[in-house]
């Protein structure tokens, strides 16, 4: 009794899920698409913008985490992944990699802070990923109209019964509540599931208006850098440099060399003076262009600093006559100039080769 | 024959999804070149048209088609998505141009493998 009422549990579940995220996904894409093409043609897509890597990562766990729970019940044959595997043509794995890249990085990013292994869990979870997409792909093709049929013929059996006997009406009776039941648990447990992903994005929106009104540093990139590098910082209401008191601070004092001061964003060259390690860093500027006004802080941010000969050939580096060790050292270094500053790996070349 | 169709159906679904996810999470910048929204929805389509093996001739339509909204979006004054549909234009020209040099090199092999 209690098995079958799983049963219909699962099967219910599914006529709900599937269809769902079926036309879920296609207006996602409608709406997002439709939004770069024709901006502001549909009001209701530019809400898509406001929303973070973080609302979608949720969106994107829960939805994960869904199917997954789904896709081990259903498949009860337990099928081996390399007869799916061998099921699908080249070109068709290629694409569902790139998928599976594109979520786990975004993944990846948000759960995992940046380590030396970011690249390896990556690759990992890329892995993961496409495993899991195989089986997906497999059980939505596979998914038809029949647990309709199936809950349509229960329901008629239960009718035939409850005609013969007295005991077999208290059965009904008994079936249906629990049909009833494990269907209203099954609907308090999705609508909980919406309402909570729903409930945090909406926060982080609040979150997000209020931390737009005030003067603010979000984000520095690179945080980890050398000096005479340039380095940006994002954030909100930094003004336009319209007095001698709009100044970037450090605990060694001001910094000089700024390429650019915007509202949004402040560009400046890492000065000489400072030291090695962690550096904090913050913004002043007067509340308004009048310099007697009162002067305002941002909250404080840090920058490490590395040794710029980690990255740069020194003077040892050009003995006469110059030996193979040299040379090596003076590639692995160029090597280590590309690999950060095009990629911004710092991790890897700053502290594991460390020569 | 269907379930063909439904798995390819299936597989544009979760890229077309994830890459658009990816596009809103992340700036949309591949190795410090800046693209446009528009470039990237159709590089983003380039898989899918790979993935049906969509005939040249239908893909030769695509800059006429892109080319006449273009027409009908500037007489309407709506200046930023006939910019879009100019890019558009441009880029599916760029791909019919890479098709066929694709096409011109397999007739060659084919006409190596008769000589």
């Amino acid at each position: 009794m209690i098995k079958k009422s799983i049963f219909f549990l699962f099967e219910t579940s599914l006529l709900i899920i599937v269809p769902l995220t079926i036309i879920l996904s296609i207006a996602f894409i409608f709406l997002t698409i439709s939004n770069d093409i024709f901006p502001g043609l549909l009001k209701y897509a530019d809400n898509i913008n406001s929303l973070t890597q973080k609302n979608f990562c949720s969106l994107v766990l829960y939805f994960l985490i869904l199917y997954t729970v789904i896709i081990y019940f259903h498949l009860k044959d337990k099928l081996n992944i390399f007869i799916l595997f061998h099921k699908f043509k080249n070109k068709e794995k290629v694409i569902l990699v790139f998928a599976s890249y594109f979520l786990s990085a975004l993944i990846i990013e948000n759960i995992f802070k940046k380590t030396h292994y970011s690249i390896l869990l990556l690759v990992l979870m890329t892995l993961i990923l496409f495993i899991f997409f195989i089986y997906f792909v497999h059980f939505i093709t596979n998914y038809n109209l029949k647990y309709f049929r199936t809950i349509y013929s229960n329901l008629i059996n239960l009718r035939i019964n409850f005609k013969k006997k007295k005991e077999d009406r208290i059965l009904f009776l008994l079936k249906i509540i629990v049909y009833l039941f494990s269907i209203g648990i099954l609907m308090i447990l999705l609508i909980v599931g919406y309402v909570l992903t729903l409930t945090e994005i909406n926060s982080y929106l609040i979150k997000q208006k209020q931390i737009q009104g005030k003067f603010v540093i979000t984000n520095i990139v690179p945080k980890v850098t050398i000096i005479g590098e340039t380095v940006i910082l994002d954030g909100y209401n930094f003004g336009f440099k319209e007095n001698e008191f709009f100044q970037l601070k450090t605990s060694k004092g001001s910094v000089s060399g700024i390429k650019d001061w915007n509202n949004n964003k402040v560009e400046f060259v890492v000065p000489l003076d400072l030291p090695e390690g962690k550096n904090e860093l913050w913004l002043e500027r007067t509340k308004t262009a009048s310099s007697q006004s009162a002067l305002m802080k941002t909250n404080k941010v840090d920058l490490t600093i590395l040794s710029r000969w980690d990255f740069y050939p020194q003077q040892k580096d050009y003995q006469y006559p110059p030996s193979f060790l040299d040379y090596f050292r003076i590639t692995v270094k160029k090597l280590k100039r590309i690999i950060f500053f095009n990629w911004g790996v710092i991790q890897l070349c700053g502290k594991l080769i460390n020569c | 024959m269907k379930k063909l169709i439904k798995i390819k159906l299936a597989i544009t679904l979760i890229f077309l999804v994830s890459a658009l996810i990816f596009q809103k999470t992340r700036h949309p910048s591949i190795i410090n070149l800046d693209i446009t929204p528009v470039t990237y929805v159709f590089l983003m389509f380039l898989p899918i048209l790979w993935l049906f093996v969509i005939p040249r001739k239908t893909i030769n339509t695509f800059p006429l088609l892109f080319l006449v909204l273009t027409i009908f979006f500037s007489l309407f004054n709506l200046q930023i998505y006939a910019e879009n549909m100019v890019l558009l234009t441009y880029l599916s020209l760029v791909l019919i141009v890479i098709k066929s040099i694709i096409n011109l090199k397999k007739v060659k092999k084919s006409n190596r493998e008769y000589d």
